[in-house]
């Protein structure tokens, strides 16, 4: 499994064009849609850190969603995928290869964040709780690589790229990170508690703001990532040959 | 009929094998067995289920009925313990990643038996090591694709139209690489239209029509099967109906004077090109190819279909 992990990381960082997306995407989304509604702030945090949190989350959600899920369709449009198939690879060492892929390649973008957050608004943050973000992003980029894996396993080409950006979109604003969390509407508030985005951008804010990360995040974003990659797995032996 | 082996002999066998993808059926209680070593070819036109069989050949697809047996066991076990390797038709490659890159992470999914380089030897791969796969020509990545399916020195070997847009030197290149492989004891079966390939490469052939095994056997006796030949001649005078007519003839075609029989029955249809004053010359007798026996059991099989249909 991890031979396969680093052949495919290998690969991508070998294609600048990829990484140049993956660090200007998760910005360029966020000044897009910040445009119309503000920049989310996460309650208790001054402006500067909320800015930062909102912003890590978006990366390392839409970076992991993006490396795995379009390029993966594409792949299957080629004929790799089904070529991989045949060979001694089994499904649960494919998705889990993946997953970690996905995760990893959160960090140009998320470096490219604390990057503009560390110049723009110079927030007080140790060393210690950059690298417990950092840990917290990377494990909470896994719900959203499995996402990624799930959209790109079941459609093809384009209407992989769209529905990447709708799940994208969908989660972020029920994340509390497109809008902020006090002014979406109550019923979608509470619904919002159980989206991943929402416990990632909690956790997140631990992080900075403490008081300290809360079992419903980890189990949320746990339970997101068992389920996805379930899903991706199930995709993966279904009987068909056009993956 | 093919004789009975010994079960530890049996490469693939298929037993009343049948694949429905809803109302359509595409394969129909198909059964054969192959034994290790031998090297096959899978005929028929497109659409016949040749595409399928492999699918289920390689544990891509399972069968609606009957039993598709690799090695002993399911297909997707041997598949899964890496002792079958495949050439797919229009299978990609990563782009990004070099050929050795490509070749080196088939070989370590499949527990390395062989050494990078030889492996690349092989397919003549050695000078192209460093070179990204999308910057390859197709004969290149046809290369590549040979490499990564004998990377785990497999006991089966699946080609599914594996010298498609090949040049006749890499095809001959090719061939010579795949019989290196089987004369190292692998049973190799290959699906093609290039007939001559069959015809040159298989010690048996397997023609699937409409989902069913119209024939199975060697390449020589698939082709006497027909009894068919091909009489040549120039007549003075040609009319397709009047040849249509003559004994044993079972097509007829004419390009000016020239004409071209196909018969039963070789020399009855001479005797009488004769015996109606046709005055032939330029006689010319060939036995049937690989290409008539196939379309002749196209055609078979479809009058056989409308006689169902006419019948109910």
């Amino acid at each position: 499994m991890l031979t396969f992990t680093l052949f495919e990381l290998r690969r991508n960082l070998r294609d600048s064009r990829f990484l140049l997306f993956l660090v200007a995407m998760p910005p360029l989304l966020y000044l897009l849609y910040s445009g119309f509604a503000g920049p989310g702030t996460i309650d208790g945090l001054p402006a500067g850190e909320s800015f930062m949190v909102s912003m890590s989350c978006y990366a390392a959600m839409g970076a992991a969603m993006y490396a795995i899920g379009p390029p993966l369709a594409a792949e299957r449009a080629t004929g790799w995928i089904r070529q991989l198939r045949i060979m001694p690879l089994t499904g649960p060492s494919w998705v889990a290869a993946k997953v970690i892929q996905g995760s990893v390649l959160i960090f140009p973008g998320v470096t490219a964040v604390a990057l503009t957050a560390a110049a723009v608004h110079h927030p007080h943050v140790s060393a210690a709780r950059w690298a417990a973000l950092a840990a917290v992003l990377l494990a909470g980029s896994l719900p959203f690589s499995a996402l990624g894996l799930v959209i790109g396993q079941a459609l093809e080409g384009q209407s992989a790229n769209s529905a990447t950006l709708f799940v994208m979109l969908g989660l972020s604003f029920t994340g509390g990170l497109l809008i902020p969390d006090p002014r979406l509407p109550a019923g979608i508030r509470h619904a919002a508690q159980i989206t991943p985005s929402h416990q990632l951008a909690a956790a997140a804010s631990a992080i900075l703001g403490g008081p300290h990360i809360t079992y419903t995040s980890i189990l949320t974003l746990a339970v997101w990532a068992a389920a996805a990659a379930a899903a991706a797995l199930l995709l993966w032996r279904r009987d068909g040959a056009a993956a | 009929m093919p004789a009975v082996h010994d079960r530890d002999q049996i490469a693939v066998s298929f037993a009343g094998v049948t694949k429905r993808y809803g109302a359509t059926c595409a394969l129909d209680g198909v059964s054969f067995q192959v034994s290790q070593g031998e090297m096959v070819a899978v005929l028929g036109p497109n659409g016949a289920g040749k595409s399928t069989a492999v699918d289920l050949m390689l544990g891509l697809r399972r069968s609606t009925a009957g039993q598709v047996t690799v090695l002993g066991g399911p297909a997707a076990a041997a598949v899964a313990a890496g002792r079958v390797g495949a050439m797919l038709q229009a299978g990609g490659l990563p782009a990004g990643a070099t050929v050795a890159e490509v070749v080196g992470l088939a070989r370590r999914l499949y527990g390395g038996p062989r050494p990078l380089g030889q492996l690349l030897a092989m397919a003549g791969l050695t000078d192209l090591a460093g070179r990204r796969v999308q910057h390859l020509s197709g004969g290149q990545a046809q290369r590549v694709r040979l490499a990564v399916a004998l990377a785990g020195r497999p006991e089966v070997l699946f080609l599914d139209e594996p010298t498609v847009g090949l040049d006749a030197e890499a095809r001959r290149g090719f061939w010579q690489r795949v019989h290196t492989v089987a004369g190292e004891g692998a049973t190799v079966l290959f699906a093609t239209h290039y007939l001559q390939e069959a015809d040159a490469n298989a010690t048996r052939v397997l023609v699937v029509v409409a989902g069913r095994l119209a024939a199975d056997g060697t390449p020589a006796s698939v082709k006497a099967r027909l009894a068919e030949k091909t009489v040549k001649a120039t007549l003075a005078r040609a009319c397709p109906e009047t040849l249509r007519r003559l004994p044993g003839v079972v097509a007829a075609r004419a390009d000016g004077s020239a004409v071209e029989l196909r018969t039963r029955d070789a020399d009855a249809t001479i005797g009488a090109l004769f015996s109606e004053r046709l005055r032939p010359s330029g006689l010319q007798i060939e036995g049937a190819s690989l290409e008539d026996a196939l379309i002749a059991l196209t055609e078979q099989a479809s009058r056989q279909r409308s006689a169902v249909t006419a019948g109910t």
